[in-house]
């Protein structure tokens, strides 16, 4: 059989992983490490499908004598797929690559454990034997959550007699309300089982009618939000899912930086056993576990240390006296001076933490120093070499890198190429100055760290810290499960481009594409509008439009809504005549009171009856910055809206059109402070409107103070 | 060249499945060992008995540190590499023989070739070696001097050299000079005399293949072990006898089952929590037509008033006499002792190790998953989590307490999940192996003796000094 892991890029653990979390440290393995070794057992071939970056994750796998000739007992490929964000994009260029061609096991996201997997293949096998439709089993997780427990989980419906998949609802949770289930599910069974608290296991056994339904449907994207409600309400196709629970066994995957900590604790708590940091197989390897407590035959631990249980000392580590551990994980080479507290904390390679610091509930990645006196509170993440000050207090929950956040993603992307090459060259100088700040000196060229997180000497740049918006709204690329609190649905989770680091296409081709884009996207709106189609279809076609031109949301967005002014005025001369009676006769004369209010009623309305459809394409507050500029740009009848349009009809109206956004929810204040903040410096003709909205604006930050000063504080 | 990587990568693989835990028992690890270890000695490369031991050594400690836990590996790479050493002798003692030979007549009586077969072989066999060559007490001081001398002086092995074919007689010397070989002491000497004009040899070492067959053996001894215990088991267990066993046990069962074709007797079963394989045992034995019973660990102590004889099992036999053995066995042993039951330990002498319990190098448990005792979604696993994370969230709300990290006193719970026991000597009555006898704890330090060669005692030494200093 062969397996395919999907690795994916998480934006809670982008300060730790820029590329993707395959070689995150997890008591001493590379996370991938132990994946591979788990499905080892079960397969003969695996594929590992990245989107970042594989330079890192190829050269490790040939160290670690996974690639190449099969010298281990599965070969291992490593397939880039760039641009590839979703579970279905990545499966659909796996399908391209033409490299399936039986059954196969398909983990979502960075998994370990070591649940036995066969008997689930052998289920499956059997059961494809014998009914070629069974296309799909589904892992579950052994038993339920208990109520109130945290964590994702779904509610199933199943046959009883063969376990047959009936109805997967995701999001699920005991006690919230529950779902309404159609009597018939129950077709000619006696009986279903409907469980709540569910666990999905992320591990799917597919066949390889999986990849040309995933292909034959090119909107799907998720594979528990898309493709299972699909086959499950197309059964007159004949297509079967199953599930399959573990009966025990140890399986889970990291998608966030608490995810993260807990498979640490979990792997140093042994739950993953065979894999825990003393059983490496290396006979370099010299961990001892005594006591509950993880050091190296190498490391040297000061008498006069202490050191508490689920606790780990790398190889070569120095802890000196006085030091204490609360099950915190020290990797590799690093040094802990003396009378430092280490509490719940997680440190990888060659980190080093100064006499009398105070560290309690972090993750410090590689070569991050840590100078005498310091405090770094709860929830930090220190990313690669950053640098903290003495006796500075690194602020709960920050993260800093030396890379700096790309705050604002929906700034034009135009820029993408030029923030890459910038980036670099960044990058670069900062870690230069940062080992200059590590060894206690001065660096050459003066860069501007961010002093309250780092300290005046210190290196490192803050980053929005991940649960506000900037970072969580952008939920985990391929991941199975959404969150259930969040606005999408079933939909495809996008992931902007800036996040993932792809390439984007060159500048031309984005504006010769863009007029044709526009055009699609309003004919395919009228249609919708003349049609009376509805709004879930409507969103479908027009997320087809978007994933086979490889747009934004907020690009539709921006289409659509400008569609909808112009549905406001008399159709232009450029309106195909099938569409011209859906435009009002009545011209409208903006320069009189009356006119100027036809006009916004006539907005209002086309605004309330397409809310709806309007919010699907709106999924944070950049998408709704990105469509004020569009506004503003149509008003001005600059850029794609120069020819043919009577956007400067709006012009005046600017401010009352922002209102309404604002009163149908399309837009929050957020975004329109975001917007407004974003042109403060831009030039006299380009404040234009923000000038207009100032009334709006002030009302707004009345409304609003506590956020605007936090707004302001950024 | 293909044939060496292709090795590696055998040997590279069986490595990865022992560290993965997919070969479970100490048998399948053992015969896994002495599998590869049959091919490196057939390959080719190793033409000198010094090559051959080098690389046995090499391999086997690659391969025991796979599973360091498994001492048995450690065993089967002594047991080949004692087998080469008694190569090596009985090629040396048929030198010096020779020499004498030629020294004392002054002419190299042909002999009949047969006897080189029957001489090799009575060094092969280990029963067979009552000559001075095996170590006892009256020469142990000396012996170790003289080959710690024979180790320095013995030039590296450099494979291919061209150095001139030493010359042998053809003809081995007859079997009478043997028998007359001056004793050990003369031996000895003339080894000495014979190390500075020793040449290494090109081409293939003329006893390889008495290696081979001798690793052969060590096999097939391996395949036979349960039968071989088995067959004593009427000797042990006698009529209308209460047995009481702990958990489940593969010899056991056969050792039971070889004892019910002639007597009759009971068993009782504890069932060794957490992993109550005893039940398996059970309900074999009720399938077998054995009357068994089974109890739960927590009355061993009350029944064992009740029992005549406890027959256990072992993971490893270490030098000191004392077991270790899966957990739960050390109370068992226990509650024996205070019954003066006596605990009879079934156990193949590939189980026997040279290494003490106290020895660093001896990794004694293998702490296993707490799934066994509670699955991962019980309350009281995610109980100490949770209060964590909400101890968090409070003190991010209330924001000054913030600062000074976690409170002390958090519930914290810890599962530990031990996989072998040690039983110490002083608890074991008889150990019943697969060589034909019985004996005691206090016999063991000769056991160790007889099957390996004193300076393979200790493999690796570099290890056992880096974890010492």
């Amino acid at each position: 059989m062969q397996a395919v892991v999907l690795l994916g890029q998480h934006p809670a653990l982008l300060p730790l992983a820029p590329s993707d979390g395959a070689l995150l440290p997890v008591g001493g393995y590379p996370t991938i490490e132990l994946t591979l070794r788990w499905l080892e057992s079960a397969v003969s071939e695996i594929y590992v499908v990245t989107a970042g970056q594989a330079d890192a994750l190829t050269a490790y796998l040939q160290r670690a004598g996974w690639a190449g000739p099969a010298r281990r007992g599965a070969a291992v490929h490593v397939v880039v797929a760039p641009g590839c964000t979703t579970e279905g994009e990545a499966l659909r260029f796996v399908e391209q690559k033409d490299v399936i061609k039986s059954d196969f096991v398909l983990l979502s996201g960075s998994l370990l454990g070591n649940a036995d997997l066969r008997p689930a293949m052998a289920a499956h096998l059997a059961r494809r034997a014998a009914d070629r439709q069974a296309i799909m089993t589904l892992l579950l997780h052994g038993g339920t959550l208990p109520p109130g427990e945290p964590g994702d989980c779904c509610l199933t419906v199943l046959d009883p007699l063969n376990q047959q998949l009936l109805r997967l609802e995701q999001g699920a949770r005991t006690g919230s309300g529950g779902a309404t289930l159609g009597t018939h599910i129950m077709g000619e069974r006696n009986s279903v089982v409907v469980r709540l608290g569910v666990r999905l296991a992320n591990i799917y056994i597919c066949a390889p009618e999986v990849l040309v339904l995933l292909s034959d449907n090119f909107d799907y994207q998720s594979l528990t939000g898309d493709l299972v409600p699909g086959v499950l309400s197309e059964q007159e196709l004949g297509s079967t899912l199953f599930v399959h629970e573990l009966a025990r066994g140890y399986v889970e995957r990291i998608s966030t930086a608490s995810a993260y900590s807990g498979v640490v604790e979990d792997v140093v708590g042994r739950w993953a056993y065979p894999w825990v940091p003393d059983n490496s197989g290396d006979p370099q390897d010299l961990c001892r576990f005594n006591r509950g407590v993880y050091v190296d035959g190498t490391a040297a631990v000061a008498s006069g240390a202490r050191l508490s249980k689920g606790s780990m000392v790398g190889r070569g580590s120095i802890v000196e006296a006085g030091a204490c551990l609360e099950r915190s994980i020290v990797g590799a080479e690093c040094h802990i001076g003396r009378g430092v507290a280490l509490q719940g904390s997680c440190l990888h390679s060659g980190v080093r933490v100064d006499d009398n610091c105070r560290v309690s509930s972090t993750v410090l990645a590689e070569q991050v120093v840590v100078r005498s006196h310091a405090r770094v509170e709860t929830g930090v993440i220190l990313a690669k070499r950053v640098v903290v000050d003495t006796a500075h207090c690194v602020p709960a929950g920050m993260h800093v890198s030396l890379a700096q956040h790309r705050t604002g993603s929906s700034v034009a992307s135009d820029d993408e190429l030029e923030w890459q090459e910038a980036d670099d060259a960044q990058l670069a100088a900062a870690e230069a100055a940062a080992a200059a700040l590590a060894a206690g000196g001065i660096p050459e060229a003066a860069l501007n760290f961010d002093e309250h997180a780092v300290g005046p000497f210190g290196a490192g740049y803050a980053w929005a810290a991940a649960g506000s918006d900037s970072v969580g709204a952008q939920l985990p690329l391929l991941a199975g499960n959404q969150s259930p609190g969040s606005e999408c649905d079933s939909e495809a989770e996008e992931f902007t481009k800036e996040v993932l680091g792809a390439e984007e296409p060159g500048l031309e081709e984005q504006s010769q594409g863009a007029d044709q884009f526009n055009r699609e996207v309003a004919e395919t709106f009228l249609r919708c509008v003349k049609e009376r189609i509805s709004h879930d279809n409507a969103v479908i076609e027009l997320n087809g439009l978007k994933i086979a031109e490889d747009r934004t949301f907020a690009d539709c967005a921006r289409y659509i809504f400008t569609t909808m002014l112009s549905l406001c005025l008399p159709a232009g001369p450029a309106t195909r005549p099938e569409y011209r009676s859906l435009f009002p006769e009545g011209k409208v004369d903006p320069s009189s009171k009356e006119g100027c209010m036809e006009l916004l009623r006539r907005i209002n309305a086309q605004l309330r009856a397409w809310k709806a459809l309007m919010q699907r394409f709106l999924r944070n507050s950049d998408d709704q910055v990105e469509l004020l500029l569009t506004f503003e740009e149509y008003c001005e009848e600059e850029g794609d809206f120069s020819s043919g349009e009577n956007g400067s009809v709006f012009a005046p109206l600017f401010p009352q059109v922002v209102k309404l956004c604002y009163d149908q929810d399309l837009l929050s204040e957020e975004a329109i402070l975001d917007w407004a903040h974003e042109k403060e410096h831009a030039g006299e003709e380009d404040r234009r409107f923000v000038d207009m909205c100032a009334d709006l604006l002030a009302w707004l930050e009345d409304a609003e103070e506590e956020s605007s000063e936090e707004e302001d504080s950024e | 060249m293909a044939a060496p990587s292709a090795f590696s990568d055998r040997v590279e693989n069986f490595c990865r499945r022992l560290t993965d835990r997919r070969i479970d028992g100490s048998l399948a690890a053992a015969k896994g060992t002495a599998e590869l270890l049959r091919q490196l000695v057939t390959s080719s490369r190793l033409n000198t008995p010094e090559v051959m031991l080098a690389e046995v050594k090499r391999v086997g400690l690659r391969i025991q540190a796979a599973k360091p836990i498994e001492l048995v590996i450690g065993n089967i790479v002594r047991r080949v590499m004692h087998i080469i050493r008694e190569e090596m002798e009985a090629e040396q003692e048929e030198q010096d023989d020779d020499l004498m030979a030629r020294a004392g007549s002054g002419d190299i009586a042909a002999a009949s070739g047969g006897s080189v077969g029957g001489l090799s072989k009575a060094f092969r066999h280990p029963f067979a070696t009552a000559s001075s060559r095996t170590l006892s007490l009256h020469n142990l001081l000396d012996q170790g001097a003289s080959e710690e001398g024979e180790a320095s002086s013995t030039p590296p092995p450099v494979a291919g050299s061209s150095g001139g074919r030493r010359h042998r007689s053809p003809s081995p010397s007859p079997p009478a000079q043997h028998g007359g070989g001056g004793g050990g002491g003369g031996g000895r000497r003339g080894s000495f005399e014979q190390q500075e004009r020793k040449v290494p040899k090109a081409g293939q070492w003329d006893r390889k293949q008495e290696v081979i067959d001798g690793v052969n053996d060590l096999i097939q001894e391996l395949k036979d072990i349960d039968d071989a215990i088995a067959a004593q088991a009427v000797e042990h267990i006698h009529a209308n006898e209460v047995v009481l066993v702990f958990g489940y046990s593969r010899t056991v069962l056969h050792f039971l089952r070889r004892a019910a074709e002639k007597r009759n007797f009971e068993v009782v079963v504890a069932e060794a929590s957490p992993t109550y394989q005893g039940q398996r045992m059970a309900s074999e034995l009720a399938g077998v037509g054995i009357q068994a019973t089974l109890i739960p660990d927590s009355a061993v102590f009350a029944m064992m008033a009740r029992v005549n004889k406890v027959v256990a099992t072992a993971q490893a036999l270490l030098a000191n006499g004392g077991v270790m053995a899966p957990v739960g066995t050390h109370i068992v042993a226990m509650a024996a002792r205070r019954h003066s039951v006596p605990f009879v330990v079934l156990c193949g002498i590939y189980k026997l190790s040279t290494l003490f319990p106290h020895n660093p190098a001896v990794n004694f448990n293998d702490f296993k998953d707490p799934a066994d005792l509670l699955p991962r979604d019980h309350e009281a696993v995610g109980l100490p989590r949770r209060i964590r994370a909400e101890t968090l969230r409070r003190m991010a709300e209330e924001g000054d307490e913030w600062r000074s990290g976690l409170p002390p006193g958090l519930p914290e719970l810890t599962i530990a999940n031990p996989s072998y026991d040690y039983v110490p000597p002083e608890l074991i009555s008889l150990f019943v192996t697969d060589q034909g006898h019985g004996f005691m704890p206090s016999y063991v330090y000769r056991q160790c003796n007889e099957f390996y060669h004193r300076q393979d005692f200790i493999l690796d030494k570099r290890q056992l000094d880096q974890l010492i200093g």
